[in-house]
């Protein structure tokens, strides 16, 4: 096989047994890889009513066949999952370098099942994997078990591990690659934690065999050099400033969520934008494998009581922790998401909790005497504390690990929690994003900006630009749009480079350049219908596997707040979300029923009857 | 007539050491185009440009009092 290695690692953690399997063509033909394989592995062998938390769901790791080439930005991989936060399956994608490694070392996919009765780590050395001993690990931060894993296998060695947040069953845990990339979202780290998993350690010795090398370096080098045409001399918006650099997007078009999705602008925008975080803690720029941008940020703090170092914080970092919690200063957004980093917890959860019991506290519904002190929007002091108190399930932080939803359900105001399937909603307000909040609603892992990211055609022309406050045409594009990043996620490329430059600008938002670099990288001879089919298809099967957990139309959701509560300031004054007009068009144009299930004839065109 | 605008990121560079935001006079009947002349923004210059919040085009006409918002066509993470 060329692109993919051909093998997947199957972990029985009960038994403590690694084995190999090889990787099936038809399927990674038709899934591509990477979100694909993941949930098709997942349909085929977990039981979709199980506990998360229990050793019959199974933890999946998944590189695509561009992952560790030189394709722009080949650095991806996808942990799936059944999520203990939404309770439907999640995919949660990281770059940096471990999904590089993880392919050189010979690997497309590890599956881990059960639960290993002691602590332990999965150790990959080119072509030979092992589980090894992990209780001197346990309790340890994502950073110290990176050195300490480095020192015990091979410095040039890479890690992905869970920290004492996913060891304790935090709902949102993440797991962190590299130290600071984060499989952030869902729970996927809690998952890890309930196996007993502490840590993936992987090196590799092989280059990932390409079908046709010329040709191949040829599309490479052409892509790389269009990208610095376009720079025109210059460096990339996302180099200079990172992804804050979306607070100016999300500010000027009135959909920055501030105090808990209660307003889309806020007044102290500027003290949390990219151009403050250059200035004030950017260390330098940092890339993930193969990227021409990098838009990683190395900083550091010294501000008195929320001095730290570390990577980040990301635009979405930056809306949760900060506008959304009324939050303006910088270095305190900055600490709690190096704590978030070093705990290993999803930034947009723990910031978004926060900001729920914030509002809870304000109206009178949440009693001082069970936060332990007062807890206003603006607060960054207990922002940074109540941070720290959750990874540990310490205190109040015991009711913030369950999540806003949970958190909210308890004082009897689930309303109050700005979720998606009990998860907390993305940056941008779905109210002055038409789009976006029916991509919230009918994602199956919950509300993620990163199944379909309307933001680019509504807020940035990218491809092309639309009304983010119409509605009637949105349910082509958010389905068209959700097809293209699961090929782009499956491929195992960065959302970045792909928007840009390897689809078609146009409506129909074809991914021809993925076309080009997967047929030179694999000799699959795909055509564009039947790549975007293989998306399709993977969306339709994460679809399937969420209604077998049990949800359906009821759960493609949005608060009220989002449906009733017209947004009061911005450009998108007045406007609620539209999603009652938007649903049923949307279920069209899937092919599935008024429940939102996948129609017999749609599953049977897809080969997922 | 005046407009008011302003320009964020790399956008800056055509308005050195400006006070944000710009005041810029421009002739009755004039249109978004006239702002993008005078600062000498090329025209395949990437920006995403909001007039009064609302997503402008070049030959959009202005009138007194408008404010047209510049930056870069970038959001993620």
């Amino acid at each position: 096989m060329f692109g993919w290695m051909g093998t997947i690692l199957r972990v029985d953690l009960t038994r403590g047994e690694v084995r190999q399997e090889p990787l099936d063509p038809k399927v990674a033909r038709d899934f591509i890889g990477g979100r694909g394989l993941g949930i098709h592995r997942l349909l085929q062998e977990t039981d979709p009513a199980c506990d998360p938390l229990s050793p019959e769901n199974t933890l999946i790791m998944a590189a695509g066949p561009l992952t560790g080439t030189k394709a722009p930005t080949g650095a991806r991989y996808m942990v799936m999952t059944k999520s203990p936060l939404t309770g439907s399956v999640t995919c949660s994608n990281s770059g940096g370098h471990f999904p590089a490694e993880l392919k050189k070392a010979g690997v497309d996919m590890i599956v881990f099942q059960g639960r290993s009765p002691e602590p332990v780590y999965l150790w990959i050395n080119s072509g030979k994997a092992e589980l090894r001993p992990a209780a001197h690990l346990w309790g340890k931060s994502t950073h110290e078990t990176d050195t300490r894993l480095k020192a015990e296998t091979d410095a040039g060695a890479r890690i992905a591990c869970i920290g004492p947040a996913g060891e304790r069953g935090v709902l949102f845990a993440s797991i962190m690659n590299d130290r600071d990339r984060a499989a952030g979202r869902s729970g996927v780290g809690a998952v890890m934690g309930s196996k007993n998993l502490k840590a993936v350690a992987v090196l590799g010795d092989r280059e990932v065999p390409l079908f046709a090398p010329r040709g191949f370096n040829e599309i490479v080098k052409k892509l790389n050099k269009r990208f610095r045409e376009n720079l025109k001399g210059g460096k990339h918006p996302l180099n200079l400033y990172g992804t804050a650099v979306t607070v100016m997007a999300t500010q000027n078009f009135g959909v920055f969520p501030t105090r808990n999705f209660q307003q889309g602008t806020f007044e102290n925008w500027e003290d949390l934008h990219g151009e403050t975080l250059t200035r004030k803690f950017v260390v330098r720029p940092k890339a993930c494998f193969s990227c021409p941008i990098g838009c990683g940020r190395v900083t550091k703090v010294d501000e008195p009581g929320f001095e730290g170092e570390g990577e980040g914080p990301e635009y979405e970092t930056i809306y949760a922790m900060g506008s959304n919690c009324g939050v303006s200063n910088l270095a305190a957004v900055t600490k709690a998401n190096f704590i978030c980093n070093e705990m290993g917890m999803d930034t947009i959860s723990m910031g978004c909790t926060v900001a729920c019991a914030m509002e809870l506290f304000e109206r009178g519904i949440l009693p001082e005497a069970d936060v332990g002190g007062p807890l206003r929007f603006g607060d960054a002091q207990a922002l940074v504390d109540l941070t720290r108190k959750t990874a540990m399930r310490e205190g109040f932080g015991e009711l913030l690990a369950q999540g806003s939803y949970r958190l909210a359900e308890r004082y009897g105001r689930p309303d109050l929690a700005m979720v998606a399937k009990k998860q907390e909603f993305a940056g941008y307000d779905p109210r002055g994003a038409q789009g976006m909040g029916l991509a919230y609603a009918t994602s199956p892992v919950g509300a993620s900006h990163m199944r379909g990211d309307p933001a680019y055609i509504e807020l940035l022309g990218v491809p092309m630009l639309v009304d983010p406050l119409s509605w009637e045409e949105k349910h082509v594009l958010v389905k068209d749009w959700q097809d293209v990043f699961a090929v782009t996620d499956a491929a195992g490329l960065c959302v970045f480079f792909t928007v840009r430059n390897l689809v078609t600008p146009t409506r129909d938002i074809r991914p021809q350049g993925i076309m080009e670099l997967l047929n030179a990288a694999t000799g699959a001879e795909y055509d564009l219908e039947e790549l975007v089919r293989c998306g399709e298809r993977i969306f339709n099967a994460e679809r399937l596997f969420m209604t077998r957990s049990g949800l359906s139309r009821k759960d493609d959701s949005l608060p009220p707040r989002m449906l009733k509560e017209p947004i009061p300031d911005g450009p998108g004054k007045g406007s609620v979300c539209r999603l009652d007009e938007m649903l049923d068009d949307y279920y069209r144009v899937r092919g599935w029923d008024r429940e939102g299930v996948p129609t017999g004839e749609k599953l049977k065109e897809l080969g997922l009857g | 007539m005046r407009v008011e605008v302003r320009l964020y990121a790399m956008l800056r560079r055509y308005a050195p050491g400006e006070e944000s935001p710009l005041m810029l006079t421009v002739a009755e009947g004039a249109r978004v185009r006239s702002v993008l002349e005078t600062l000498g923004i090329p025209d395949d210059e990437e920006k995403v440009m909001l007039l009064n919040g609302r997503p402008a085009a070049v030959d959009d006409p202005l009138r007194e009092g408008d404010r047209l918002v510049l930056f870069p066509p970038v959001a993620g993470g």
